[in-house]
């Protein structure tokens, strides 16, 4: 085999992985970018490198020094905790009762489930804004905090129904008839069989509620009002200069969630692992 | 659902033979079961034979409460169980598959029966039945870190804990490959002598099910064909359907041409062939099915006829020969009766050398032949 | 968008055989009701009521001489309005989209294949990789693309240099729209697709490399039609939300040649007078065309799997 042959070979038997890591380094690259100008020791606005005095760890020692920046931060947080734990109730109840029972309007239901996932988000923010304007004002219901939390719900709730559905229909129904079998009644059978087992597909459809709402922007625009929500914050700030600070703590959100997640894979794997 | 409150059904205490009466379970387009009665003497060994869809499993699901029959009654003993709930029965099942916890370890497995019930000490139950199927130094892993042998016996064990008066077992072994299943049966078989529990094995494993059970019952379409020890059905099957399920046959369609002594004689063509009264399965006159099995026949390349009327046949075309060290299997194409199979050890030092195309006549001790309804 | 882990992973020891959806058995009006109420609800009022909200409001009038004041009415003059005045940005939108979910489709294959079957024990950090990225805040890294892709940035210095780069920007074009949707609904692609290869036996292509001996063959006759589930899934969770954006013009594109239907909607709403009939009739439009569009690719390539 003459070396160019084997460089060939080489390359032809490595070319998807080089493709995929140029895939993922092209993932990275805005959040590298957002990493390095954490450090930038901008003047007016933290568009441009500036060679005096950075880097700078100025912005990750103060990072709730723009005003409002930490507001909107505490704001999606709680935004996010409250349409996580409503959304994931819910929408775990409408999962269990599409999987497991057979009634009229079944059919009806996983559709009305289905559509708001296959809608535009700008289409759900527009109407809820025409609903919360010209509808709900007369109750005195004003565009802010709450508006964005009852909004949020909605559109979480399809994706809770979708995650949980789907760890539902894989479970064997063999475990509850063997639990049954084994004298537990419904009771002790869904507590001690059926809920441990959908457990891991509720906890990732409450992280995925939480990621979702935390992110949101283009529905959160459309009914927030004047309350601020940190993509909002950004958004709007994006006009006179984002602060460096910003992107210390979007990269801090992307440091702790990688740190959850492999944290979750370590425990997961060592439950898997034998025990000597 | 109820997931709410807990009910309050009383567990059952029934000690006895395992009854089924006129047992039906029909689904909307079709009838698994069709008026099954039978009864599982207590402490035996049961198999439930058949092919897939033949109402074996729901059969057993009726057993084991999973299922309610449309008709007919499930008792044990004297204490009538339709109706019940699977966990007011006292019987417990090895699914297919296992169905273990896989969110529990093997001992917590096998203690979910017993915690259930509230006895005592549940866990110390559980150790002692892992010690039975010899575990107990894997009690802590899940299941998902066993080997299929190992986790066959889990889920054997997680049924046996609970002492049930009957133990069901759906296809446990079909998961397993041959080495391993024929290591399990012998396991199984141990310890069923053991415990001395009633065994209601269903399968479609023929070898299995003669190998493992004191009493067979062949299924076929949502009935009994027949039942009966091992070697009775195998030496003697009583139709069609199971000379063929059970092992082997070569058969001969034909009419009952009348009796010869003690002897009905079945002719098809210019084929005519005898079988014993007593081992004819059809009254006198019409249809008959003539069978013998292929490792009772012998094979000859010349006619022996004359001295051996009756039992045989001939001649045909050999089709293939195919020897396997001990034995030797022919196929032969009999003219007007179709292919018949011969096994012949090979014990003669001077075996006759056919090859495919040659003529060659088959013949049978006469006491081995069988008669059975089309 | 952290848990769109959620998306490629493949459940505990708990599967049931053969991976078929049981059917359920319980029959139980009662409970499911019960069960199914509350969600139920929340969705009539929060979706289903705003929707026939916004459908009012599309036939609203305005009063004349107040404007920012409406009556109720059956006014389809604003759909005339949505087509006739805004027909380039839909042309835009639904372009702009398709073009990313090609240009998603084809980074994304390569990426969900080598996780499938090339990573091996990489493939869990392969997996974090991809989720990675979309733990910082979704603007953030779009304004991050837009100083990356800046007229002083590397990359337009680079092509300008080489000459390869006529009108002189990346930014401000249709080119930077769709990097910017390509690389913010990227992920939406490779995870389903990844889901559905890594069901996928590698036994089976590697008895369709032995078949064909052409790669490409066995790729088209084997793989991609084992991928498809998840290629139909990555399509329409990339297309929809990607012709619904706006966010990536507005901080990408320019002031006029490459605004999408849903800057069009956003301005109407927040700084146009008396524009909501307008954007209410452009929402529904935008809705009523993609869910056309849906509806026939899935009747096209479809399973039922979907719902």
């Amino acid at each position: 085999m003459t070396t160019g042959q084997r460089i060939r070979f080489w390359i032809s038997d490595h070319i998807v992985m080089l493709v995929a890591l140029f895939v993922l380094l092209y993932l990275f690259l805005p959040v590298a970018y957002t990493f390095a100008f954490s450090f930038n020791n901008y003047k007016k606005s933290n568009i441009s490198w500036n060679p005096e005095g950075s880097p700078t760890l100025d912005h990750w020692q103060n990072p709730c020094g723009p005003a409002g920046i930490c507001d909107a931060l505490t704001t999606s947080i709680t935004v996010g905790g409250i349409a996580t734990l409503v959304a994931t109730f819910l929408g775990t109840l409408l999962a269990f009762a599409l999987v497991r029972y057979r009634f009229k309007g079944r059919g009806v239901g996983n559709i009305l489930v289905f559509i708001p996932m296959a809608t535009p988000e700008i289409v759900l923010g527009a109407s809820l804004l025409t609903l919360f304007v010209q509808g709900f004002s007369q109750f005195g219901l004003k565009l802010g905090f709450w508006t964005i939390v009852l909004a949020h719900i909605m559109f979480c709730l399809s994706f809770v129904v979708v995650t949980v559905k789907a760890r539902l229909q894989s479970l064997d129904p063999r475990l509850e008839e063997a639990a049954a079998d084994l004298y537990a009644d419904s009771f002790s059978s869904f507590w001690k069989v059926t809920f441990p087992l959908v457990l891991p597909g509720i906890v990732s459809a409450a992280l995925l509620s939480f990621s979702l709402s935390f992110d949101d922007f283009i529905i959160t625009n459309f009914v927030s009002g004047d309350t601020s929500t940190f993509p909002k914050y950004v958004y709007v700030s994006y006009l006179r200069g984002i602060p460096a600070q910003a992107n210390v703590i979007g990269f801090s959100m992307f440091v702790i969630a990688v740190a959850l997640v492999v944290l979750g894979q370590v425990i997961g794997s060592r439950r898997r692992s034998p025990v000597k | 659902m109820g997931i709410f409150s807990k009910s309050t059904g009383g567990f059952r205490e029934a000690k006895g033979d395992l009854i089924l009466e006129n047992v039906t379970k029909s689904f909307a387009t079709f009838t698994a079961v069709d008026d099954l009665s039978l009864t599982v003497p207590r402490g035996s060994f049961f198999a439930l034979l058949g092919p897939s869809g033949c109402g074996k499993t729901t059969t057993l699901r009726m057993v084991a409460g999973l299922e309610q029959p449309t008709a007919g009654r499930v008792k044990i003993g004297s204490t009538d169980l339709t109706g019940s709930r699977p966990y007011e029965r006292p019987v417990n099942t090895v699914f297919q598959s296992y169905a273990l916890f896989p969110h529990l370890t093997v001992r917590d497995n096998v203690a979910f029966g017993p915690k259930r019930r509230g006895v005592a000490d549940a866990v110390a139950e559980a150790n002692k039945t892992l010690e039975l199927v010899q575990l107990s130094h894997l009690a802590d892993r899940k299941p998902t870190q066993l080997s299929g042998g190992q986790q066959q016996r889990v889920a054997v064990a997680r049924a046996l804990v609970n002492h049930p008066e009957v133990l069901l077992l759906d296809e446990p072994l079909g998961a397993l490959d041959l080495k391993l299943r024929r290591e399990m049966q012998v396991e199984l078989k141990r310890i069923q002598m053991e415990v001395g529990l009633t065994f209601v094995h269903v399968t479609h494993d023929q070898e299995e099910a003669m190998t493992m059970a004191d009493t067979v019952a062949v299924m076929n379409l949502g009935k009994i064909e027949q039942m009966g020890a091992p070697e009775v059905l195998y030496d003697l099957p009583r139709t069609k359907f199971v000379a063929n399920f059970l092992g082997q046959s070569n058969l001969l369609h034909g009419t009952v041409q009348g009796t010869d002594g003690d002897s009905v004689v079945i002719g098809s063509g210019d084929h005519k062939v005898k079988v014993r009264q007593a081992r004819m399965a059809t009254g006198e006159g019409g249809e008959a099915i003539f069978g013998v099995r292929p490792e009772k026949t012998r094979i000859h390349d010349t006619d022996p006829g004359p001295q051996l009327s009756g039992a045989s046949i001939g001649p045909g075309t050999l089709l293939d020969v195919s020897f396997s060290g001990v034995a030797t299997q022919y196929l032969v194409e009999i003219p007007g009766v179709g292919r018949w199979a011969v096994y012949e050890q090979n014990l003669d030092l001077d075996r006759i050398d056919n090859k495919p195309g040659d003529q060659v006549w088959i013949s049978w001790n006469p006491g081995h032949a069988f008669g059975v309804r089309s | 968008m952290s848990a769109l882990a959620h998306l490629g992973s493949t459940g505990g020891g708990a599967q049931a055989p053969g991976g078929a959806a049981p059917e359920p058995t319980k029959k139980g009006g009662f409970t499911a009701y019960l069960l199914l109420l509350p969600g139920v609800l929340w969705l009539l009022v929060f979706f289903v009521a705003p929707m026939v909200q916004l459908a009012a409001v599309s036939l609203q009038s305005q009063f004349p001489g107040y404007p920012g004041y409406y009556y109720r009415d059956v006014n389809f003059g604003s759909y005339l309005t949505a087509i006739t005045e805004y027909l380039p940005h839909f042309g835009r939108s639904l372009l702009f989209a398709g073009a990313a979910t090609l240009f998603a489709f084809v980074l994304a294959y390569p990426l969900a294949y080598a996780m499938a079957f090339k990573a091996g024990k990489w493939r869990g950090v392969m997996m974090i990789c991809v989720i990675a990225p979309f733990f910082t805040s979704f603007i953030l890294r779009t304004v991050a693309w837009r100083q990356i892709l800046a007229d002083e940035g590397p990359i337009a210095s680079t092509l300008r240099f080489l000459h390869l780069l006529p009108g002189g920007h990346i930014t401000e074009t249709w080119v930077a729209v769709v990097a910017g949707l390509t690389y913010n609904f990227l992920p939406f692609m490779v995870l389903p697709i990844y889901a559905s290869l890594e069901r996928a036996d590698p036994k089976i292509i590697e008895a369709g490399g032995d078949l064909y001996a052409n790669g490409l063959t066995t790729f088209r006759r084997v793989t991609l039609p084992m991928s498809m589930p998840g290629v139909l899934a990555g399509t329409l969770l990339t297309f929809i939300p990607a012709a619904g954006d706006y966010v990536n013009a507005e901080l990408l594109g320019s002031d006029t040649s490459t605004k999408m239907v849903g800057n069009v909607i956003e301005s109407q709403f927040f700084k146009v007078l008396g524009g909501f009939p307008v954007a209410a009739a452009l929402s529904f439009t935008l809705m009523a065309v993609i869910l056309a569009l849906v509806f026939l690719y899935v009747r096209r390539y479809g399973t039922e799997e979907l719902l």
